[in-house]
């Protein structure tokens, strides 16, 4: 006899939640996004590769955070339709991993 | 000659930048590394196994002293599907008293090593992200910070797999409308969760003691839409780091999120009890290099050098995934090459030499290699037949079904027709596992 385990998984959001940041004012982001290149974009490709679900199409169009970004970059390489620019935060902010 | 602020200045502080920056600083050289983290290491990721003993050459007895959680003493490589599992778990009581690897947290990890360079009188600068160089008649002569330049002879570039100034500079990466950047053909995305666990449950569930540890690594075999991944876990002193890798072509076609991926993987029947219990403590993310040589930018030029993930000397073959040790082994050799260039006052040509002490210690033949396997570890059969084709046979053979018993050629050859695998296809894929990997 055994009892099967059963692990829930998290929601994204939740996940971030464990995470800590310093936000940085919103016209320092690190990553900027012209949108208005997006609502040509064939494929939306940041939606599904970003890992903290920055970017989302809410109706019908692209939207961008900075404030959940975790600093991989995938973005930037995810785009190929010049829309994303991706900068390193300015010195104590963004992500800080306890883990890493 | 000018007089600049340093001999050398390393910008980024993880294993690349440290292993270049305290054999210079012992050498007597006068050496700034600046890191983008404020706090030290905070910035730092990775999948969480440091394999070889590099290290030892720059810090003596240094597994004694630094941060580890466990030894690696066994590893898991295995395939899964919706329901079956089929796993090689070698393990030897030689590994113990060998240094083969060891699974750490990098945060710590890095944030030792920087007071390690510190100590050996590396002049260490946080919250700093560096993302372009000054240059002086074609050579390179320090960073810039905010307009600000600090002056070097010679520059290493150590900022990782999401390196900017490899791709500011355009020492690599490529144009896509209007800017440089890697392709994603030459990136994996690696996402990890960290679970806190006991250290006796751990010991448990892995059939390990402590401070001994396993790394496991599987294909997953279940991902929908053709899309290619591997799960990784690594036990540490205290918790398990949980990961997947994703090939990000396949993802672009196959449409899944990144971020449920690793939920897939981490509520598969056979891996959710292993981490059952355990609280998350933290989610995180890193892209890794694997565009074996295309992937690789220019390395050495008039001023400067690029070490580790920001040269993309990093080894992955779906089994193997190897980071760290090369970026050790890349950021002593650009040491050497500085230490030799500054005898001969700096000149142009001796930063070339990079290249051929890079050669000689095997790095970029390991890289070159990768030009081979590429075709074994990102195969859509890999990933997504053979896991069904070879459970489907150790079932038939293995398990018993009340059937007449059937030779393991009928097996074989009914399971290959279920997968849709000619003879010639399962030939010919087996021949590149055994001559690629």
């Amino acid at each position: 006899m055994g009892v099967e385990v059963v692990i829930e998984r998290i929601e994204i959001k939740n996940r971030l939640g464990v995470v800590k940041y310093i936000t940085d004012n919103e016209k320092y982001a690190h990553i900027t996004v012209d949108t208005t290149i997006c609502e040509h974009c064939p494929h939306y490709f940041c939606t599904y590769s970003c890992p903290a679900q920055c970017f989302k199409i809410m109706g019908g169009k692209l939207v961008f955070i900075y404030e959940d970004c975790i600093e991989c970059g995938t973005c930037a390489i995810a785009c190929d339709q010049g829309a994303v620019t991706w900068h390193n935060p300015r010195g104590p902010f963004g992500v800080i991993y306890k883990e890493g | 000659m000018y007089s600049a602020d340093f001999d050398v200045i390393v910008v980024g502080g993880g294993p690349a930048g440290v292993s270049a920056a305290i054999p210079l600083a012992k050498s007597g050289m006068n050496v700034l590394l600046v890191d983008r983290a404020e706090q030290k290491g905070t910035k730092s990721v990775s999948g969480g196994v440091l394999w070889g003993n590099d290290l030892e050459k720059i810090i003596l007895d240094w597994n004694k002293e630094a941060p580890i959680e466990r030894k690696i003493i066994a590893k898991r490589i295995g395939m899964l599907t919706e329901t079956d599992q089929f796993t090689m778990d070698y393990r030897t009581k030689q590994w113990e008293n060998m240094n083969v690897g060891y699974s750490v947290l990098r945060v710590k990890f890095d944030s030792w090593l920087l007071k390690k360079a510190e100590e050996s009188g590396v002049f260490v600068i946080n919250g700093s992200p560096i993302e372009k160089l000054a240059w002086n008649n074609g050579r390179v002569t320090g960073i810039i910070e905010s307009g600000e330049v600090t002056t070097a002879n010679s520059v290493i570039v150590a900022d990782g797999a999401n390196s900017r100034i490899v791709l500011n500079e355009k020492f690599g990466g490529v144009n896509i409308k209007g800017k440089t950047e890697y392709p994603i053909e030459n990136m994996a995305l690696g996402i990890k969760e960290v679970y806190k666990l006991d250290e006796k449950t751990i010991n448990d569930r892995f059939n390990i003691t402590y401070p001994y540890g396993v790394a496991s690594e599987y294909l997953l075999g279940f991902l929908k839409n053709g899309v290619m991944g591997g799960g990784f876990l690594y036990t540490n002193k205290e918790s398990i780091s949980l990961g997947v890798v994703i090939n990000l072509p396949s993802l672009k076609k196959g449409k899944l999120y990144s971020y449920d991926i690793i939920e897939d993987y981490k509520t598969h029947p056979f891996i959710a009890p292993l981490i059952e219990g355990g609280s998350l403590v933290e989610y995180s993310a890193h892209l890794i290099p694997e565009g074996g040589p295309t992937g690789v930018p220019k390395l050495a030029g008039n001023g400067y050098l690029v070490v580790g993930d920001a040269a993309s000397l990093c080894y992955s073959n779906g089994v193997v995934i190897q980071g760290m040790n090369y970026a050790i082994r890349s950021g002593m050799v650009a040491a050497e090459t500085l230490i030799n260039a500054k005898k001969n006052n700096w000149v142009d040509k001796s930063f070339q030499e990079y290249i051929y002490r890079l050669k000689e210690n095997h790095l970029l033949e390991d890289i070159e290699m990768l030009s081979h396997v590429d075709r074994f570890s990102w195969n859509e059969r890999l990933h997504h037949t053979y896991p069904y084709l070879i459970t489907d046979i150790l079932n038939n053979f293995i398990g018993e079904h009340g059937n007449p018993k059937k030779h393991i050629r009928t097996i074989v050859k009914e399971a290959r027709k279920k997968q849709g695998i000619s003879n010639l296809t399962l030939m010919r894929d087996m021949l590149s596992w055994g001559w690629r990997l």
